[in-house]
């Protein structure tokens, strides 16, 4: 229940801050997503049903906040936390090359899986265009952002646990 | 109710992901007004927001701040050296305005001595203020036609005379020295006297052997009198700042403060005697 609770502060001021304080952290197109990066850290800990289920709950609160299609960001942040928590397995907690590489690869099938959806909706985005002006350069923000924000985090819930 | 297997729960994500779906084709496009639930949460979240942001603006103008003061530290710098240049420039400018004028003044008086005298314009180079001998050096000598005993003057007055010539500079006693005595009398009155230096380094002369009952008052200019071949007749020496008795009681002794500031002597002229030796 603590940790439940813990969880849905966290995940609370994770989608304040992604309101707020990234937008100014924007590089160029590139911006942080932190509400994404914590449902990746959170399925490279709990696996893809933990993912999921967060991803799912993380996306939909975002949905609910602000967004136009509800349940899109659900369905990408779900799908992403699954494969994310599928894929990458057990890992030793310190191997920041695994984060850096979940957190690309987490961006990457995010930012397609909501491109299908919104395609699939009858949205025209050009892929490659997508690709290259947004998708590659906040999975490369996004990239650095977790090296920074998983050392913290890791220290935070290491206390936790013990 | 058993809980669902691995199958079971890809197959609940794969449903919900179906129900999103066509959540989100429902919620799509325009909509008249926000779910209750969303109206909600919005307004929930928006004091958060609201709080974020403020703290976000706090914190965003604080390297705005600190680059702010950067670059007005840069600018006052910038300023400051450029203010240093200028001063500099001043100080030459100021420097190169009072020579001008120093030379100015004394070509004038290399003018009017040209008449009777062979002014030769020289520079100090060398002050030497020892307790018993108050001399400087000046940079022409035996070759430029220098010889020992020739009177030097400044714009302002008597200097002194020269007692060693080399061949490129020679050595002048100073009015000042207790050895430099001139024939002098006060302008006004015409009342002849002896000028020496108070020496030991004071910037003072005594005009001694003034009769008792001599017309003489403070702030009077004394000259050279010109009963000598060393000195013209008629060079300011200093004013009269004290009148006293000689220890003999028969005679008035009086203080002079020099017209020359000895100690900011920078150009001066040799008088070389036209057809002549300037022997003392």
């Amino acid at each position: 229940m603590k940790k439940n609770i813990l969880l849905a502060i966290t995940l609370f001021i994770c989608v304040i801050l992604q309101e707020t304080w990234m937008y100014g952290l924007r590089i160029g197109n590139a911006q942080p997503n932190l509400v994404l990066l914590f449902v990746v850290f959170y399925a490279l800990f709990y696996g893809w049903q933990g993912g999921a289920l967060l991803g799912f709950c993380a996306g939909f609160f975002m949905d609910l906040c602000s967004g136009y299609y509800i349940g899109l960001t659900a369905i990408s942040f779900m799908v992403t936390g699954a494969l994310i928590g599928l894929f990458v397995g057990e890992f030793y907690e310190e191997n920041y090359f695994i984060i850096a590489l979940a957190a690309a690869l987490g961006s990457l099938l995010n930012a397609i899986i909501y491109w299908f959806c919104i395609y699939l909706l009858g949205n025209q985005v050009p892929f490659w265009q997508s690709l290259f002006h947004n998708f590659l350069p906040n999975m490369l923000y996004n990239c650095v952002i977790a090296c920074i924000v998983y050392v913290p985090l890791l220290f935070f819930y290491s206390n936790k646990r013990e | 109710m058993s809980k669902p297997g691995a199958k079971g729960k890809i197959a609940i994500t794969c449903l919900l992901v179906i129900a999103l779906f066509f959540l989100a084709r429902a919620t799509g496009g325009e909509r008249g007004d926000l779910s209750f639930v969303e109206t909600i949460l919005r307004d929930i979240t928006a004091p958060f927001k609201s709080g974020a942001m403020f703290v976000y603006d706090k914190v965003s103008g604080i390297p705005e701040f600190f680059t702010s003061r950067n670059a007005l530290k840069e600018q006052i710098a910038e300023l400051e050296q450029k203010n240093e240049e200028l001063q500099l420039e001043v100080n030459r400018l100021t420097e190169a305005a009072i020579e001008n004028t120093r030379l100015r003044q004394l070509l004038n008086l290399q003018e009017e001595l040209a008449a009777s005298w062979d002014p030769v314009a020289t520079k100090v180079i060398a002050y030497h203020d020892e307790s018993n001998r108050q001399t400087v050096t000046i940079n022409s000598g035996e070759k430029d036609g220098l010889q020992i005993g020739q009177a030097v003057v400044a714009k302002e007055g008597m200097v002194g005379r020269i007692t060693a010539v080399s061949s490129n500079t020679a050595e002048v006693l100073l009015i000042l020295d207790k050895e430099g005595t001139v024939a002098a009398l006060e302008q006004a009155s015409r009342t002849p006297g002896v000028v020496e230096g108070a020496g030991l380094g004071k910037q003072e002369l005594y005009m001694l052997h003034i009769p008792y009952d001599a017309p003489i008052a403070k702030n009077r200019t004394v000259v050279s009198s010109g009963l000598t071949d060393t000195y013209p007749a008629g060079l300011r020496i200093g004013y009269i700042t004290n009148i006293e008795v000689e220890s003999g009681g028969l005679m008035l002794k009086a203080t002079l403060r020099p017209f020359v500031d000895f100690d900011r002597l920078e150009e001066v002229i040799v008088l070389k005697p036209r057809g002549g030796n300037a022997e003392s």
